[in-house]
């Protein structure tokens, strides 16, 4: 048991919180040797020394007001770090940087004389685990949010920009942006419509000395300070992804302008946000891909039957509107059995992306062009509204389909009949006209193949 | 249980604690840098039955809030009570939306004591002005738990009565309903009669020195 003052003093001296007691003309009567440590003031030489002396900057009113309170009239106080973040001026012992604490404050009466004991205690670890705690937090809302809107096939342009404007949010004074591959691997470009980035949004791949194109030729993460040229930015993060075939999707670029002393993310936190972006491409890619093969079909990248009959919909629709006609060609390939049987289903095949590709090129942008299966094809002709020009613009259809084509030294050629039905004069509905084109098809068959015939049989 | 005060009591005491909360809302304010309106309180005196049958029916189970002691002319303790899920909202409005949205973490702690000491000792120290007593209050401590367990925790003396203070929080973004309890030692109780009959006989005497 302490015997004495002077054990007292040693227990009080061992104490790792700061003890200050002061009379209520605020003067120091007890400066412990915590005190001592965190401000280098000897205890001595605190002693009857107003609290005020001892500090350069003024205290906080806060603080004072508090000392008053309880000296005058015997009321506790607590002043905690969240609302007064630098009451003291104090710095962690031995080192350059604030000491983060909270202070309480308790009336105490010696000799019926009021004082005032203030404990300061340091809680520098807790802000360091808390704020690790609310980063980790935001990082995951943030994940969570971007992957939510991954998960419900936004946009892609809406996915990335949200992601954008959510990161900067998660790395204070930053600028972010995305470039992505054109489609020949030649250039990375923003996909962003609007962009206020410091950041370059288009860079050739070739660039020498651009992190962005340094980054996703040696694929792997860039982080550099100086690059000539861009003064403006003070640190100049990249790093790259590819997506599940290996090849470039992307470089996400990070930076700080030059005034930023201190990247304020961590390279993992690039790596996850990168991660990111990586999957909300490649899952708006595989939409893309799967919204494809519902419309096309997939040998001859033509409209498959079911996106026909939405299209005959839709444009029958618009002629009811427009009070303006259209015409439906019903082709039937003649010979390519023959073709099949004879230089196999790859050369039939090739044969039918040739002849797809021939159609596409010949007919007016606005033209439907389907693929039923086998060798039947369709096209809507949205600007064939007479008998006379429909028959001639299906002659023309079976002059591009007729000419040879040359497949592994083989000369392939087949011909085509073609049936026709006008809108409205032939039917209103898509059914009438599938019908009628397809009945117009047979009748040209009939006749002798490499036809053109109109379902108003002449 | 029956009141131990009269009605000019009472209403000396809802004036003075209109007061306290007054001057706890503009101090509130300061450290929000917004306004914090803090409604006219609702005073009621109790007894312990009588406030858990309260909490029963106006809190849920779950209670968060401040607590802290007072002795002086009048001694037991004192404290702000929320609902737990909701404590936290007048630390975020103090310091701002950026903090963790789920549970209360060390440093908030911390900051919701020293929110209820801002206004247990602004109301405790009103009734000692006013009445010219003195009353000393220790430091806040932050405690979660069952308004049972709230009051076991405050009902320290066998003999106490409860002055149960219902107040509205009104914070920019938020409103938020609170309750300040405070439990009186009964044995104090007879030096706070005393307290408020003079300052009554003051208040009276002066308004007659006016008249005349």
């Amino acid at each position: 048991m302490p015997r004495d003052a002077a054990d007292l003093f040693s227990l009080i001296n061992r104490i790792e919180v700061g003890l200050i007691l002061v009379d209520q003309h605020s003067n120091i009567r007890l400066w412990n040797e915590w005190m001592h440590k965190v401000t280098g003031v000897h205890p001595e030489q605190a002693k009857d020394t107003p609290l005020q002396a001892l500090f350069t900057e003024p205290l906080s009113e806060s603080l004072t007001s508090a000392i008053q309170m309880a000296c005058e009239q015997g009321l506790s106080r607590r002043l905690s770090h969240q609302l007064h973040p630098r009451l003291l001026p104090l710095n962690k012992p031995g080192q350059n940087y604030p000491l983060n604490h909270s202070v309480l404050i308790s009336p105490v009466q010696f000799d019926d004389q009021p004082y005032c004991l203030i404990q300061i205690q340091d809680v520098s670890n807790t802000v360091r685990r808390e704020q690790h705690l609310r980063e980790a937090e935001s990082l995951l809302r943030f994940e969570k949010q971007a992957l939510a809107m991954v998960a419900q096939n936004l946009p892609l342009s809406r996915v990335l920009n949200q992601i954008c404007h959510d990161f900067k949010k998660l790395v204070p004074n930053s600028c972010m942006n995305l470039l992505i591959p054109n489609t020949e691997f030649t250039q990375l470009c923003t996909p962003f419509e609007q962009t206020n980035s410091l950041l370059p949004t288009q860079v050739e791949l070739t660039a020498a000395d651009l992190p962005p194109a340094q980054a996703a030729r040696q694929r792997h993460s860039i982080m550099t300070t100086a690059v000539e040229g861009w003064s403006n930015l003070g640190h100049w993060w990249c790093q790259p992804f590819f997506d599940t075939d290996d090849q470039l999707a992307g470089v996400v670029q990070l930076a700080w302008p030059s005034e930023i002393k201190e990247p304020t993310a961590t390279p993992s936190l690039l790596e996850r946000i990168t991660q990111l972006m990586a999957l909300a491409l490649q899952s708006s890619h595989q939409i893309e891909q799967i919204r494809w093969l519902a419309q096309h079909d997939s040998l001859t990248g033509l409209y498959n039957r079911q996106r026909l009959n939405e299209l005959l919909l839709a444009q029958c629709r618009q002629a009811e509107h427009r009070q303006q006609g259209f015409a439906l060609f019903f082709i039937d390939l003649d010979g390519f059995k023959a073709v099949n049987d004879r230089f196999g289903h790859n050369a039939g095949d090739a044969l039918l992306i040739e002849l797809a590709q021939r159609l596409q090129a010949q007919l007016p942008k606005d033209n439907v062009i389907a693929r039923l299966g086998g060798d039947e094809l369709v096209v809507i002709a949205t600007h064939v509204t007479h008998d006379d020009e429909a028959f001639a613009a299906g002659n023309q259809l079976i002059c591009s389909i007729s000419q040879p084509f040359s497949y592994h030294g083989e000369q392939l050629q087949v011909g085509a009949s073609v049936g026709f039905s006008i809108y409205p004069d032939q039917g209103t509905t898509p059914r009438a006209l599938l019908t009628r084109a397809d009945n117009a098809m047979y009748l040209a068959k009939t006749r002798g193949k490499g036809q053109v015939a109109s379902c108003e049989a002449r | 249980m029956p009141n131990h005060f009269s009605r000019d009591e009472e209403e000396t005491i809802i004036e003075l604690m209109n007061i306290g909360v007054g001057r706890a809302a503009a101090a509130l304010s300061r450290l929000a840098h917004d306004e914090v309106l803090l409604s006219v309180p609702k005073v009621d005196f109790v007894s312990i039955d009588q406030a858990q049958a309260a909490f029963n029916q106006l809190l849920p189970k779950a209670l968060a809030g401040v607590v802290q002691s007072f002795e002086g002319f009048i001694n037991g303790r004192a404290a702000l009570v929320f609902p737990e899920e909701r404590s936290l909202e007048l630390v975020k409005a103090v310091v701002g939306d950026e903090l963790s949205a789920s549970e209360i973490s060390e440093l908030e702690q911390d900051t919701l004591a020293e929110l209820g000491n801002i206004l247990l000792n602004s109301c405790l120290a009103t009734l000692g002005n006013l009445l010219h007593r003195d009353i000393r209050t220790s430091l806040p401590e932050t405690y979660s738990g069952t308004y049972q367990r709230m009051l076991d925790a405050l009902h320290q003396q066998p003999h106490s009565m409860i002055m149960l203070v219902h107040i509205d929080f009104s914070l920019s973004s938020r409103a938020l309903q609170g309750y300040l309890v405070f439990i009186i030692d009964l044995q104090s109780a007879q030096t706070f009669h005393e307290a408020l009959g003079a300052y009554l006989e003051q208040l009276l005497s002066g308004s007659a020195e006016h008249k005349s």
